[in-house]
């Protein structure tokens, strides 16, 4: 039998190895499963069936300071924190685009192995083969080990239809003031909080309903420790040491003076 | 009375001030910019006056006339109050210590008892 730690073919065992460490990293990074299809992930784990506009707004507070002669400067710049907002729709009924490599696994899957046609491998190659496939095993323990938002709110609802579903989703975020990591078209946006939400059923359908949900991003205050020392001006005057005069009795002064400084304003 | 002559313009200082009977008190004086004014305290014995503000008058503890043996007096050249940081320093603003003659003689000032 050959030994599959020899060179090179200990390099691949140990890459192999790392495969797991290296997925289970990634997945605790994030709250969304970090696998699947670009728009699987969408909000917090909900994904529309489909996804109407999507829109980004950046916006800042630009003051306006009228001067004397009668025009306007600008010399703050108020940053205002990022909202997104999107449309999606849901329906009882989706079609959705098949997934071909599952189709392929199955159909593999469902054959039956002819002996005489089968491919004979080396000794050394079966057993790379099965250290993959051991990994491979791993790999998957630990994605189906990260949860998402959608995951844990719809273990909650009880509700029969899809529509119901999603608006109890939303409720419930609303309700709970959760934070959402978002997947956008431009980018993720994190610590989004939900500002409305507009669930939506026309008269024409029972089956399908539109949702129309905006979110504002949560920036929090933190505390900054710093020392006052060195401050200028007043602050210098208030935190500063107080000095030692020494003792005196001073030189005397005629008493008269008292009488002199305030009878004079008789 | 006797002119107590080692105030900087320094914004916090103490010194201790000898009285004619061998005793002393503690003068502690500091300037307050947002008030724009100064302010002192007095330790002598169990005595304890705290953070009050230094006035032009002939004697600022009048009150306490009977409790102890001296006074305290503060002087502007211009009769206005003490203001600047500099005052002291500058000698706009003089402060002095009164015996208890001296003390006798501010009364005169203060209260006229025909």
């Amino acid at each position: 039998m050959t030994d599959i730690n020899a060179s090179p073919n200990s390099n691949i065992r140990e890459n192999i190895s790392r495969i797991p460490n290296l997925i289970e990293n990634v997945v605790n990074q994030y709250i969304v499963r970090p696998t699947g299809n670009p728009n699987i992930e969408g909000i917090s784990g909900f994904v529309f069936d489909v996804l109407g506009p999507e829109t980004v707004f950046l916006d800042s507070e630009i003051t306006d300071h009228y001067v004397e002669n009668n025009t306007t400067v600008q010399d703050h710049i108020a940053l205002k924190p990022e909202r997104f907002s999107l449309t999606g729709y849901v329906g009882e009924l989706a079609d959705l685009l098949p997934n071909s490599a599952l189709s392929v696994l199955k159909t593999v899957q469902s054959l039956s192995s002819i002996g005489g046609a089968l491919p004979t491998f080396t000794d050394q190659a079966t057993q790379i083969y099965g250290k993959v496939a051991g990994e491979l095993s791993k790999v998957g323990q630990v994605i189906n080990q990260a949860r998402n938002i959608y995951g844990i709110f719809s273990d909650k609802n009880t509700a029969s239809t899809k529509q119901q579903k999603a608006y109890l989703f939303f409720y419930q975020i609303w309700k709970s003031r959760q934070l959402c990591d978002i997947e956008t078209p431009f980018g993720i946006l994190k610590n989004m909080a939900v500002e409305s939400v507009q669930a939506r059923q026309n008269e024409g359908t029972n089956i399908i309903s539109d949702f129309s949900i905006s979110f504002k991003k949560i920036r929090k205050a933190s505390t900054i420790q710093f020392s006052l020392l060195p401050s200028p001006g007043r602050a210098q005057n208030i935190i500063s040491e107080s000095v030692n005069n020494g003792q005196t009795s001073g030189p005397e002064v005629a008493n008269t003076l008292l009488t002199q400084t305030f009878s004079s304003e008789e | 009375m006797n002119r107590i002559d080692i105030i900087t313009d320094n914004p916090k200082q103490t010194m201790e001030i000898v009285l004619e009977d061998g005793t002393s008190f503690q003068l502690d004086i500091r300037y307050v910019d947002n008030q724009s004014g100064w302010f002192y305290s007095i330790t002598y014995g169990d005595f304890e006056l705290l953070n009050r503000r230094v006035v032009n008058s002939p004697n600022m503890i009048r009150m306490f006339r009977t409790v102890i043996p001296f006074g305290l007096s503060c002087i502007v050249n211009d009769g206005q109050e003490p203001v600047f940081i500099e005052d002291f320093k500058n000698g706009r603003a003089k402060l002095y210590t009164l015996n208890e003659e001296d003390v006798a003689l501010a009364e005169t000032v203060v209260a006229r008892v025909d």
